[in-house]
C-alpha cells in the first residue's frame, strides 16, 4: 500500500460517487485518471483490504432489528459454540475478546420474532446462556479509518 | 437518533428499491459505470437508477456507499469495546462527546453490562493493543469519566455484510 492507496483508501471509504462516471469523479479529487483508479482499487481487493465495495444499508430502516450479543463460552467448547453460531446468516461481526465474556457477536433479523426464535435456537443448540444487549440509543455509527 | 425515531420514520421501498439495493449491498464489479449496467439489468434509465440511489441516501436507508474495509489487512489489528459507566443525566452528554472523536467508530447505550454496570459502549480501533489503550486514556480526560472497562478483540471470528435482500424479498410488492 502506498501514499495514492492510502488517499484512495479514506476518499472511498465514506464517499463513493452517486453518478455516472463515479471513479473518474474520484479521480478528479485525487489527481488520478479513471483507470489508475479502478486499478487501484481492484489491487486494494486482491490484497484483501478492500472487503467489498457497495452500500452499507441501515437494517432499521428496511424494517430488520439488530443486537449485540454476548457469551460465556469454556475454552474446550469455544470451537463448537463458534461454528454454531457463525453458521447463521444473520451474525455479521463476532469477536472473540479478552473478557469473561468471551463471545460477542452481532445479529441482523427480518422481525423481533425471528430474533428471538433464533436466540433461543442458539442457545438449545450449543447449551450456552446468551446474553442480549440490544441498543437503546445510537450515538455514532460510522467505521472510517484514517489512512 | 434514537431507535424509536428510526422507526418511526420507517421508509417504503418499492420493487426497484429493492432491487436496486440487492445489487448494492454486494460489491460492485469493476465496470466504470456501476450505476448503468445496474440499470441495464434492471431496464430502467440509469437516471432513474442515480435518481433512486441517492433518495435512499438522503433518507438515511442507505448509509454509505464506499469501500468495506478489513482492519486487519489494512493493519488496524486491535479493536477495544469500551463500556463506560457514565451517571444518568450526563449520558447525552457524554455519549455525544465521545461520538465526535474520530478513533470512536460506535457509539451506543445499551443496557448496563459488566462488574461495573457501565451502559456506554464505544469501539476504538488501533495498530497495537497499546495504541488501543492511549485512545481510550485521551477519550476518558475528554470526558472525565474514568469507570470503564475495555474488552480487547482477541481473534476475529467472522465479519461479513448482511444480505437483506435476495430475489424473493426483492420480488414482494
Amino acid at each position: 500500500m502506498d501514499q495514492r492507496d492510502r488517499d484512495l483508501l479514506n476518499e472511498i471509504q465514506a464517499d463513493f460517487p452517486v453518478g455516472p462516471h463515479p471513479y473518474r469523479v474520484l479521480g478528479q479529487r485525487l489527481g488520478m485518471n479513471e483507470r489508475e483508479v479502478l486499478e487501484r482499487i481492484a489491487g486494494l481487493k486482491q490484497e484483501g483490504v478492500i472487503r467489498r465495495l457497495g452500500a452499507s444499508i441501515n437494517s432499521r430502516k428496511v424494517g430488520f432489528v439488530s443486537t449485540l450479543l454476548a457469551a460465556q463460552v469454556p475454552e474446550k467448547k469455544l470451537d463448537e459454540f463458534v461454528a454454531i453460531v457463525n453458521a447463521c446468516p444473520g451474525v455479521t461481526h463476532n469477536y472473540e475478546r479478552d473478557h469473561r465474556y468471551n463471545v460477542w457477536f452481532t445479529l441482523i433479523s427480518p422481525s423481533a420474532d425471528d430474533k428471538e426464535r433464533t436466540i433461543r435456537s442458539l442457545v438449545e443448540r450449543t447449551g450456552i446462556d446468551i446474553l442480549e444487549l440490544p441498543a437503546k440509543k445510537i450515538f455514532k455509527i460510522r467505521v472510517n479509518f484514517k489512512f | 437518533m434514537s431507535l424509536r425515531n428510526a422507526r418511526m420514520t420507517d421508509a417504503e421501498l418499492d420493487k426497484l428499491d429493492r432491487q436496486i439495493l440487492m445489487a448494492l449491498q454486494g460489491d460492485l464489479d469493476d465496470s466504470p459505470e456501476p450505476y448503468a449496467r445496474i440499470a441495464e439489468a434492471l431496464d430502467i434509465p440509469e437516471g432513474e437508477v442515480i435518481r433512486r440511489v441517492k433518495k435512499m441516501k438522503s433518507e438515511g436507508i442507505i448509509r454509505r456507499i464506499g469501500a468495506m474495509i478489513r482492519h486487519i489487512e489494512a493493519g488496524i489489528s486491535f479493536n477495544g469495546m469500551v463500556v463506560w459507566r457514565v451517571p444518568p443525566e450526563r449520558l447525552d452528554e457524554v455519549g455525544n462527546r465521545l461520538a465526535e472523536f474520530p478513533e470512536v467508530t460506535h457509539c451506543y447505550e445499551r443496557i448496563p453490562f459488566g462488574d461495573k454496570g457501565g451502559s456506554l459502549f464505544t469501539m476504538v480501533h488501533a495498530p497495537s493493543r497499546e495504541g488501543c489503550m492511549e485512545i481510550v486514556r485521551r477519550l476518558s480526560e475528554a470526558v472525565e469519566v474514568e469507570d470503564y472497562e475495555i474488552l480487547f478483540s482477541k481473534r476475529e471470528l467472522k465479519k461479513v455484510s448482511m444480505t437483506y435482500f435476495d430475489e424473493e424479498a426483492a420480488d414482494e410488492e
